[in-house]
């Protein structure tokens, strides 16, 4: 098995890196592969809260990288998916500690035994992120349809392919159709048109989001969730699949018209 | 009293595309971005660039390998490329038959 290295990353801080791991890393398991995720965020770690996974932490990543433990002690089963494994960060050591050729030769490692090793980047461009685009063979790019968000994101962009990453895919979350349809917020094409690159997956903004990850569960599991549901899509589309990109539509039931006048913007969307 | 009111609401229905707060977005962004590449842009490249326009150049005209000038400057919202080469000499061929 040689399995493929990816890194999301985004610049801005924020904009949903971690929520995307997690859902990239449930739906490429969920599509039956074996799957690891890769917390790089040492000294802030959340991936594994974000997955629910905080209390069975023995080992980290800097432990497997120091060779405190073998690689094996440091992955952490999911809770849903048995194919799917966490590496968590470090919490009490700093970016500095590891360097990009050591990730590189875990990964080479995890390569042995998975089909996708999916790293979840700090924000910034420093030494963590330089750690972790480090290994990866391809890159995605997180951001959301804001001025900060964008900005960075072309820094980002700009580095990785100086780092011959070339080809880097975007994902935008946190869309708001209803936004968008009145010009209040840049679209998928303004987006595009900015930055020059292909996109991956537009994730709709989603009360399910949130209230999957209060649970400690990524959003993917709940069938309901339109954000789930484009994570799927995601998943799909990294896994090779065609999958066109659909459209997010404000809903245009009656209910929706009074909620969306009233400004509650409960249930947005239709599609994922 | 309330003509006035109602008059100061928003007109989002009567807003044209380049009003739209999405438009200014936009707008902002792609001056941010320009420039950010422009701050940034790297020296490699512009030695690189010299080299090619030296030896685009000297297909033409005889010139002595080096720029007097080459720059690529900002003014305003735009960016311009600004090369200043000393001529040797106008080869005979360059003329007009």
């Amino acid at each position: 098995m040689t399995g493929k290295t990816i890194v999301v990353t985004s610049g801005k801080g924020g904009v949903g890196k971690t929520t995307t791991t997690a859902n990239i890393g449930a739906g490429l398991a969920l599509r039956g592969h074996r799957v690891v995720v890769m917390d790089t965020d040492i000294g802030l770690r959340n991936l594994d809260v974000v997955m629910g996974l905080e209390n069975r932490i023995v080992y980290d990543l800097v432990d497997a990288v120091e060779g405190r433990c073998k690689v094996t002690q440091a992955m952490i089963r999911d809770r849903h998916l048995t194919e799917l494994y966490l590496i968590p960060a470090a919490q009490t050591r700093d970016k500095n500690c590891i360097n990009p050729d050591q990730l590189t030769d875990l990964c080479h490692q995890l390569a042995d035994d998975f089909d996708y090793i999916i790293i979840d980047c700090p924000a910034g461009i420093e030494q963590g992120f330089r750690n972790a685009i480090g290994p990866a063979h391809e890159a995605i790019v997180v951001t959301t349809p804001e001025v900060s968000a964008i900005r960075d994101a072309d820094r980002v962009i700009g580095l990785l392919e100086a780092a011959e990453l070339h080809h880097p895919r975007l994902i935008i979350n946190r869309i708001r159709p209803g936004l968008v349809k009145r010009g209040d917020m840049l679209d998928k094409d303004d987006i595009v048109e900015l930055l020059a690159v292909d996109v991956l997956g537009l994730v709709p903004a989603d009360d399910r989001l949130i209230t999957a990850t209060n649970q400690g569960v990524p959003v993917i599991h709940d069938k309901k969730a339109p954000s789930g549901m484009a994570f799927s899509r995601i998943a799909a589309r990294i896994d090779g699949d065609d999958v066109p990109l659909m459209d997010l539509e404000p809903k245009s039931g009656l209910m929706d018209r009074v909620r969306y006048l009233m400004g509650i913007n409960r249930s947005e969307y239709t599609h994922a | 009293m309330l003509s006035r009111l109602l008059r100061a609401r928003p007109q989002n229905d009567t807003r044209t595309d380049s009003d739209s707060t999405r438009s200014i977005a936009k707008n902002r962004l792609n001056a941010a971005l320009s420039r950010d590449r422009y701050d940034l842009l790297s020296p490699a490249i512009v030695d690189a660039l010299e080299r090619d326009v030296l030896s685009a150049i000297s297909r033409h005209l005889e010139v002595d390998g080096n720029f007097h000038e080459l720059e690529i400057r900002r003014r305003n919202e735009s960016f311009y490329l600004v090369a200043i080469v000393r001529i040797q000499a106008i080869p005979r061929w360059a003329a007009a038959s």
